[in-house]
C-alpha cells in the first residue's frame, strides 16, 4: 500500500473524526476484476477460492481503503449471477405471508447456508486482508420486507394494513441485527444497504413512520456491543439527511442524486459521511470526468476528517477499469490533508 | 352531495375501497360517467401528478391514487361511449429479464391507462421474444423497464432483435428506470426516454397528438 499508513487505520480514523495523510477512499465493488484473476463471474459469486483471489487483485490494482467481503448473496450484481445459475431471477417474496408471519422466528446467522457461507468469506478476509478496512453489505429491514411481501403489495399495507408492515419489519429489523453482531464477532464492519428506504420511492412521512424506528433498533443493538455501523439508502434521500443524522449511525453512504452539500450543511463532524459519485459515470464517463468529479466532492469536504469518498452505490460491473483506475489516483492526489 | 368534489377527493386521498360505491351514488343522482371522468377522476390526477412534482406525494400515495382511479374506471366502462376517453395507440410494457422489479412500470402502465391509452401490462423477467410478440399483437409503443444496471443491457437486446427482425421502424421504443438515463436510451436506439411515470404520459401523450396532427 501507498503510504505509511494502511486503509484500515485510514478509515478507522475517519470515523474517529481524526486525519492521517489523506482521506480515505471507499469503493463498492465487486467481480470487476474477476476476468483479471482468471476466473469466469459465475464463479466469482460462487467458489470462495474465486472470490478471494478476485478481491486480491482488486486491492493490488486499485490500492483502495477499503473492502466489501465477496460471495455475498445480497449485493445487487449478486443477483445476475443467481439469475443465470438457476434459470430465473431469484426472489424470496412470499405466499399467504399474513398467514405465515406469526409462525416466524428469526433464524440465527450460522443456519442460513447462503449467509453462513458468507460468514466464512468474512472470517478469510480478516485474516487474508488485515491491512484494509472490511466492509460487508447487509440487507435492511425496510427492503428485506418489501422483497418478502412483494413491493406492490406492501404500498397497499400501507393504506390497508399498517399493524402487518410493522410486525414484517419488525421480523426483518431481528433478522438484521443477528447478521450485524454476527458479522462484528468475526471483525467485519457492517453496512447496511436499504434500497426501498430512500424517497426515490417513499416519502419522509412513510420513512419516519414505518423504517426510522427500526433503523434506530439495529444502532442500539450495534452500539450495544461496542461495534459501529454505516448505512447506505439508494437515490434520493436528502429530506431525512437530519433524521438519518441523528440516529447516531457511524457512517452515512449517500447515492448520486442526494445533495453531498447539503449533507456536510447538516451532518458535518457529526456522521462519517461516505460518497457520492454517480456510479454511471463510472460506465458511461470519461477518466478525465472521474478525475473532475473526485475534485469536485473533495472541494465539498473541505479537509473534513469525518469525510470518505466513493461512489454513490455500487459500481455497475459494465464499468470501465480505467474510470475505476483514475477515480482511485484522482482521490489519492487530490484527498492529501 | 357535490359528487365532482368527492370523487375528486376520494382519487386524491386513494380511498379505493370507498370509490366505486361514490361512482355509483354519483349515476344514480344523474351524472353521467362521461362528466365523472372528464370532471373529476382526470382533474384528480392532474392534482396528483402536481403533488409528485412538488415532491408531496411519493410512489405510494401516487400508486394509491392511480389504482382508486382505475376502480373507478373500471365501474365506468360499460356506460363510457367507446373511443370516447380512449386513444387508438397500443402500449406493451414490461420489465426486461434478469429483473423483477415492476412497481414503477406499473406505475406507468396504470396512469397510461387512465390517460386513455390500451395498455397491455406484460410483466417482468421478460425475454426478448415477448415484447416482439406484443408488436406483432399490434403495440405500436413498447414500454422496457429496468431497475439493475446488470439487466439494463437487455434493453439494447430488445430493440437489436426488433431491428434484425425488420420490425423497429412499426414501434416507438420507450425505455425507463433508475439507473436508465437519457444517454442511455440514445446509445441503445431508444426513442424515448421517461424518468417517471408522469413524463411517460406527457411523452406518449405528445406522440398520441403528433400522430393525429400528422396522419
Amino acid at each position: 500500500m501507498e503510504g505509511s499508513f494502511t486503509g484500515k487505520e485510514r478509515m478507522e480514523a475517519a470515523f474517529r473524526g481524526e486525519k492521517l495523510d489523506r482521506q480515505p477512499v471507499l469503493l463498492l465493488l465487486g467481480g470487476h476484476y474477476a476476468e483479471r484473476a482468471g476466473y469466469t463471474l459465475e464463479q466469482f459469486f460462487t467458489q470462495p477460492e474465486a472470490a478471494l483471489e478476485t478481491a486480491k487483485i482488486t486491492c493490488e490494482e486499485l490500492d483502495s481503503d477499503a473492502l466489501f467481503v465477496p460471495l455475498n448473496p445480497l449485493m445487487p450484481d449478486a443477483q445476475e449471477a443467481f439469475r443465470k445459475l438457476m434459470g430465473k431471477a431469484p426472489s424470496i417474496k412470499k405466499d399467504n405471508i399474513k398467514e405465515k408471519l406469526p409462525r416466524w422466528s428469526v433464524r440465527l446467522p450460522r443456519e442460513d447456508p447462503l449467509f453462513s457461507s458468507h460468514l466464512d468469506m468474512c472470517e478469510k478476509c480478516v485474516e487474508v486482508f488485515p491491512d484494509y478496512h472490511i466492509n460487508t453489505m447487509i440487507g435492511g429491514p425496510w427492503s428485506f420486507a418489501l422483497e418478502l411481501r412483494g413491493a406492490n403489495e406492501a404500498m397497499e399495507d400501507l393504506y390497508d394494513d399498517k399493524q402487518f408492515l410493522h410486525d414484517l419489519t419488525k421480523y426483518t429489523t431481528d433478522t438484521v441485527i443477528a447478521r450485524c453482531l454476527a458479522v462484528l464477532e468475526l471483525g467485519v464492519f457492517p453496512f447496511i444497504g436499504d434500497p426501498s428506504a430512500g424517497m426515490s420511492l417513499i416519502s419522509p412521512a412513510v420513512y419516519r413512520e414505518h423504517v426510522l424506528p427500526y433503523h434506530q433498533k439495529i444502532v442500539e443493538a450495534v452500539h450495544d456491543k461496542g461495534g459501529g455501523v454505516s448505512f447506505h439508502i439508494c437515490g434520493y434521500v436528502d429530506p431525512i439527511f437530519q433524521d438519518l443524522i441523528d440516529l447516531g449511525i457511524d457512517g452515512l453512504s449517500i447515492d448520486g442524486p442526494s445533495s453531498l452539500e447539503k449533507l456536510f450543511e447538516l451532518g458535518r463532524g457529526k456522521t462519517t459521511i461516505i460518497g457520492n459519485i454517480d456510479p454511471m459515470l463510472f460506465v458511461e464517463g470519461t477518466p478525465d470526468q472521474l478525475d473532475e468529479e473526485a475534485r469536485k466532492c473533495l472541494d465539498i469536504a473541505q479537509g473534513e476528517a469525518r469525510y470518505v469518498i466513493g461512489p454513490g452505490c455500487q459500481i455497475p460491473l459494465q464499468a470501465n477499469l480505467d474510470n475505476i483506475k483514475a477515480f482511485t489516483q484522482a482521490c489519492h492526489k487530490y484527498g492529501a490533508f | 352531495m357535490d359528487w365532482i368534489k368527492r370523487l375528486h377527493e376520494a382519487v386524491v386521498k386513494g380511498q379505493k375501497r370507498e370509490i366505486a360505491g361514490f361512482a355509483a351514488e354519483a349515476l344514480k343522482e344523474g351524472m353521467s360517467a362521461s362528466a365523472i371522468v372528464d370532471e373529476a377522476v382526470i382533474p384528480a390526477m392532474n392534482k396528483v401528478s402536481e403533488l409528485w412534482r412538488n415532491e408531496e406525494y411519493f410512489v405510494p400515495e401516487v400508486m394509491r391514487s392511480a389504482s382508486t382511479m382505475q376502480v373507478c374506471m373500471d365501474a365506468l366502462k360499460p356506460l363510457l361511449v367507446t373511443g370516447e376517453h380512449g386513444k387508438d395507440l397500443k402500449v406493451a410494457i414490461g420489465t426486461v429479464k434478469g429483473d423483477l422489479h415492476d412497481i414503477g412500470k406499473n406505475l406507468v402502465a396504470i396512469m397510461l391507462e387512465g390517460a386513455g391509452f390500451q395498455v397491455e401490462n406484460m410483466g417482468v423477467d421478460l425475454p426478448p421474444e415477448q415484447f416482439l410478440e406484443a408488436a406483432q399483437r399490434g403495440a405500436k409503443v413498447i414500454g422496457l423497464s429496468s431497475l439493475l444496471t446488470t439487466s439494463m443491457p437487455g434493453m439494447g437486446t430488445v430493440i437489436e432483435l426488433f431491428e434484425t427482425s425488420g420490425l423497429k421502424e412499426n414501434v416507438t421504443f420507450l425505455v425507463g428506470g433508475a439507473p436508465v438515463t437519457a444517454n442511455f436510451a440514445r446509445e441503445i436506439g431508444a426513442d424515448h426516454y421517461a424518468e417517471n411515470a408522469a413524463e411517460a404520459v406527457a411523452v406518449l401523450n405528445n406522440l398520441f397528438d403528433s400522430d393525429a396532427q400528422n396522419p
